[in-house]
């Protein structure tokens, strides 16, 4: 049942398919939805004689007496439907996926990543409000921008000008200070 | 990683937080919602395969945006018109400035809240928050997903309407499922409510009691009871998410944090505007807050009224407040029944 996201009452099939708005049956909040076949697909369980391996049937790796219905993809297992996953159109099973999730192996799987190039711009330039810190934060920023320029960032297009404006103002604190010292010591 | 940002396509729409937005981009077979925090992104996919339904419920924020610009541009405008000297132009400009965000805000179009429902899951898209928006996202993602699933019949969804078919629900289910649910709301009772409306009470006796009564002591009490009264609002606010109080007492208290907010950037323009007009006092906030406290209303028609403004906005609010919240307290939980009847009465 698809609930109301105010109220998490269940919603009617009038939301789904009116044109327009529809109080919600609940608390008539005026909303509109689309529906998919998903919504009315039936689940579909596996039957038990189709889950048990005979002596002349490959067994699950994990589960030798559940029948083998693929192969990782992975590792090259034999694996029964519960461990099956389906993962960008292949198989895996849990065992590589937990191990690929952890060492960041699989891209389909990553729910977070750091964007170092921001990183680097904000220790480049938020800094500046207090002039005397870009001392040592415009060093920390050029290193940043090396150390980093090659790291996996967003999965969404993203160019690497916050590294390069990062860089530049670093460079240009850099100089400020070095002037200013050569300044004071002549 | 250009591989992977190729496979990637803008969705319309945008959600600007403090320190981030939020975004949408369909993949190749799933749609991926992207919450960006300042120096670090999430990721949310939702394949195309697995999605149920999107739903989008309308919103007040974009009504209360609209209230809060027009009032301000309102002030603004009425300062103007009141002062003669060069702070003139500046409230001009801001009034502008109001203008311009209203109407862009009117052009957007009314605010929603947008969720994509699988069958493990249902997650709010943040950046959908226009109900336009919700309308250009649906045009493109509509063929995605009808790609991956194939089209809706509408005689499955009027059988769905029907109840007999209800995705994986078989038939012991189904008579499970009709039980009678209920969903219960938070059992609270207002009490946050009424001392919030009690503090406005307060605090427009005050009001009134500076145009016979003038001193510090006056000016700092209704300084700290307008602080109190702020702590009461958003103590409120928090509460009446998710409980049963009617929606007249939501937007009643919506009201009382607008009047809290206004009242707020009043009594800092009128310590601008002392420090303004006696610069050697500038440093000392003490003589500024004496200075203020006694300034005559009667001299000024632009502070007579808006302390005219002030009172009649308070017992007007505690008044309605009051009213409203009493048959809301009778009630403390409220029980919603769903559609399905009772097994029991099958």
């Amino acid at each position: 049942m698809i609930p109301c996201s105010r109220c998490r009452a269940p919603l009617t099939g009038d939301v789904f398919s009116a044109e327009g708005l529809t109080p919600c049956p609940s608390c008539g909040v005026p909303m509109r939805g689309e529906a998919f076949p998903a919504l009315l697909r039936p689940l579909e369980l596996p039957r038990p004689e189709d889950l048990k391996a005979f002596e002349n049937e490959a067994g699950c790796f994990h589960h030798p007496h559940k029948k083998a219905v693929a192969i990782c993809g992975t590792c090259g297992r034999f694996i029964c439907q519960l461990c099956d996953i389906e993962l960008n159109g292949g198989h895996i099973c849990p065992a590589c996926l937990t191990a690929g999730k952890q060492k960041h192996k699989i891209p389909a799987l990553e729910n977070h990543r750091i964007l170092y190039d921001s990183a680097a711009l904000a220790v480049a330039l938020i800094p500046l409000i207090i002039f005397w810190l870009t001392i040592i934060t415009a060093p920390i920023a050029i290193f940043m921008v090396f150390k980093y320029w090659n790291a996996p960032m967003s999965i969404i297009p993203r160019t690497k000008i916050r590294f390069v404006l990062a860089f530049l103002v670093a460079f240009l604190e850099i100089a400020a200070w070095t002037a200013l010292l050569i300044g004071l010591i002549w | 990683m250009k591989k992977d940002g190729r496979t990637y396509r803008k969705l319309p729409g945008k959600k600007r937080h403090f320190f981030g937005f939020s975004r949408a981009w369909t993949g190749p077979d799933h749609l991926l919602a992207v919450n960006n925090h300042a120096y670090s992104e999430s990721y949310r996919r939702f394949f195309f395969k697995d999605i149920q339904a999107i739903t989008a419920h309308k919103t007040s924020a974009g009504k209360v945006r609209n209230i809060l610009l027009g009032l301000l541009a309102l002030l603004c405008l009425f300062g103007a018109w009141a002062i003669q000297d060069g702070a003139r132009h500046v409230l001009l400009v801001l009034a502008a400035g109001s203008l311009l965000l209203l109407f862009y805000n009117v052009f957007k179009g009314p605010t929603c809240k947008t969720a994509v429902h699988t069958a493990v899951q249902s997650e709010t898209l943040a950046s959908l928050n226009r109900l336009k928006t919700f309308s250009r996202v649906m045009d493109i993602l509509r063929p995605l997903i009808e790609q991956a699933q194939g089209r809706l019949d509408t005689s499955d969804l009027k059988a769905y309407q029907a109840g007999e078919k209800a995705g994986r629900i078989d038939a012991e289910t189904a008579v499970a499922s009709q039980s009678s649910g209920v969903f219960r709301q938070s059992t609270y009772s207002g009490a946050a409510h009424r001392i919030m409306f009690g503090l406005l009470v307060f605090d427009g006796v005050l009001t009134v009691a500076q145009f016979r009564i003038s001193g510090v002591t006056l000016n700092i009490v209704t300084t700290l009871v307008a602080l109190a009264l702020a702590a009461a609002v958003i103590t409120a606010l928090v509460k009446q998410y998710g409980s049963s109080l009617p929606p007249g007492i939501r937007k009643i208290t919506w009201g009382v944090m607008a009047y809290t907010i206004v009242s707020f950037v009043y009594g800092y323009a009128m310590f601008i505007a002392a420090a303004v007009k006696n610069p050697d006092l500038a440093s000392n906030h003490w003589k500024i807050l004496e200075t203020m406290s006694h300034v005559p209303f009667a001299d000024s028609p632009y502070i007579l009224s808006f302390q005219v403004f002030f009172s009649a906005a308070a017992f007007f609010l505690a008044f309605f407040g009051f009213l409203f919240l009493r048959p809301a307290a009778r009630d403390s939980m409220k029980t919603i029944q769903t559609r399905h009847k009772p097994a029991g009465d099958q």
